[in-house]
């Protein structure tokens, strides 16, 4: 078991070492579009967060861009492996909710609300109670976010420039024609979110979010009535601010945390602070520093997050963490990969 | 030929107005041209290039006179994408009016790739205009007019 460890451990450093001194290339210029969009856009798992699963306390605020089915799985934590899985989604677009246009996205803020709703679902293996299941479901809502990309009239004019230059030569319609549709290539769409993507990097904005989750335990892995318990509630507040061209944003977060385990001493508190992240190309290194109410203690956490493989997130994170059932404070050096099936459809 | 395929306008009305519509964020750009036979062979008569944008609609009025659109058509190419994440079908539908009248509308449900993913549906239809003929007219004066 230590030694699979250490082969996991060596192998994700050595992919984020290379991720780093491949940082310097141009914005976009071997990066999948959608990349972009997990750099940025993409936070965490609601789901994920009460369980302690995400690697990072503070979250992020930014509108989710990719709010199709995300799944992510296989947290290696501590001595013991600790998969978890989630799915995120939009309830809204999911069943059935429609948008007229761009234009109402951008004018009406409650289209724009339902639009950015993020519903997940999680289940994960814990150490803490290793004969038990941990489940839990969250909302996540975004309130605003100046750098939501849809806003960005130069990319509707780009795109629309596009699709016009996008007919072949012999493009002009037959006066029979009866074309029943293909999928083909525009490679001057591509270009137009390149060139987006710059825009959206060098500009400098802020976004907040508001959130709920709850967990709940099934002893002994049995989803009996009597044997499901709720574990923990919480809502949080964060917002962020993205610094513009030096590719920085300042994250802080006030979180409420209502603890239901029995051996807890301090049953509810707050847990906040910031987080201080630098985003690259494939690259995003973050730190942060919190205080938790309900451990009267000022912890601290680093990260790295590596996109390398299309579909894979690559991270690692060094974080104190408190068993909630010992109480025994450890630093945890936590490596783990993200799965998301909206790229890997593609 | 569809029957749906035919438009029936009316040639004393006014000029006819092309209206197309995507909703759900997905753009589209299209190119619309005015054909019509003569000896046999298709000539192009006028062209229009259409986008939706952000409003989701674009239009344009057909230059030539109703009278003269008899037997012509009018063909297009849609080019569309989607550009929300996660929305990935809508409606398009095309549609002509005269006087403010619908004269013609066709609506289909389609499934659109990304914009990120630098790819676009392409696809297209053709109309072909018909007058209408009158209700007054009386049988005799049809004669008149095949003779």
């Amino acid at each position: 078991m230590e030694r699979h460890r250490i082969i996991v451990l060596v192998l994700i450093s050595l992919i984020t070492i290379t991720a780093y001194t491949q940082d310097g290339s141009t914005p976009g210029d071997t990066q999948n579009v959608y990349t972009f969009k997990l750099d940025y856009n993409v936070p965490e798992s609601p789901a994920f967060a009460v369980l302690d699963a995400n690697p990072t306390t503070i979250l992020r605020a930014s509108t989710p861009q990719e709010i199709v089915t995300h799944l992510a799985s296989n947290f290696l934590s501590g001595n013991e492996v600790s998969p978890g899985l989630a799915l995120d989604f939009n309830p809204y677009l999911t069943f059935g909710g429609r948008l007229k246009s761009v234009k109402e996205y951008r004018n009406n803020y409650g289209k724009r609300f339902l639009a950015n709703l993020q519903l997940s679902f999680a289940t994960i293996n814990s150490m803490n109670f290793p004969d038990d299941l941990l489940f839990s479901g969250g909302i996540r809502a975004t309130l605003f976010d100046s750098k939501d990309i849809i806003f960005d009239e130069q990319l509707g004019k780009d795109i629309d420039t596009a699709l016009l230059s996008g007919f072949s030569d012999s493009g002009e319609p037959g006066p029979t024609n009866n074309n029943q549709g293909i999928v083909v290539d525009n490679p001057s769409l591509k270009n137009a979110y390149l060139n987006a993507k710059t825009r959206y990097m060098e500009k400098e904005g802020g976004s907040l979010a508001l959130g709920y989750a709850i967990a709940g335990r099934a002893k002994d892995n049995s989803f009996k009535t009597d044997s499901i318990v709720t574990y923990r509630h919480q809502a949080w507040l964060v917002g962020q601010y993205d610094l513009g061209k030096s590719e920085m944003s300042i994250n802080a977060m006030v979180m409420y945390r209502y603890d239901q385990t029995p051996q807890t001493n301090n049953n509810d508190g707050l847990i906040s602070g910031i987080a201080l992240r630098k985003y690259g190309q494939k690259l995003i290194l973050s730190a942060e520093i919190y205080h938790n109410s309900m451990t009267e203690s000022i912890d601290f956490g680093g990260y790295a997050e590596a996109y390398l493989i299309p579909s894979i997130t690559l991270f690692v994170s060094l974080k104190k963490e408190v068993n909630s059932v010992t109480g025994d404070e450890d630093v945890v050096l936590k490596p783990g990969i993200k799965w998301n099936f909206s790229e890997a459809k593609k | 030929m569809p029957k749906s395929n035919y438009c029936l306008i009316d040639p004393d009305g006014g000029s006819l107005a092309v209206k197309i519509t995507a909703n759900n964020g997905i753009r589209t750009g299209s190119i619309f041209v005015l054909w019509e036979i003569k000896n046999g062979t298709w000539e192009k008569q006028e062209k229009f290039q259409a986008v939706t944008g952000d409003d989701g609609i674009g239009h344009f009025l057909i230059n030539k006179t109703p009278d003269s659109l008899e037997n012509k058509s009018l063909a297009w190419s849609i080019n569309t994408c989607s550009s929300i994440a996660n929305v990935t079908r809508g409606e398009i539908s095309i549609s002509i009016t005269q006087d403010s009248i619908e004269r013609w509308k066709k609506e289909s449900s389609r499934l659109v790739p990304k914009c990120e993913d630098g790819k676009q549906l392409q696809f297209g239809n053709h109309v072909i205009f018909k007058h209408m003929i009158s209700e007054n007219i009386s049988t005799s004066e049809l004669w008149k007019d095949t003779e």
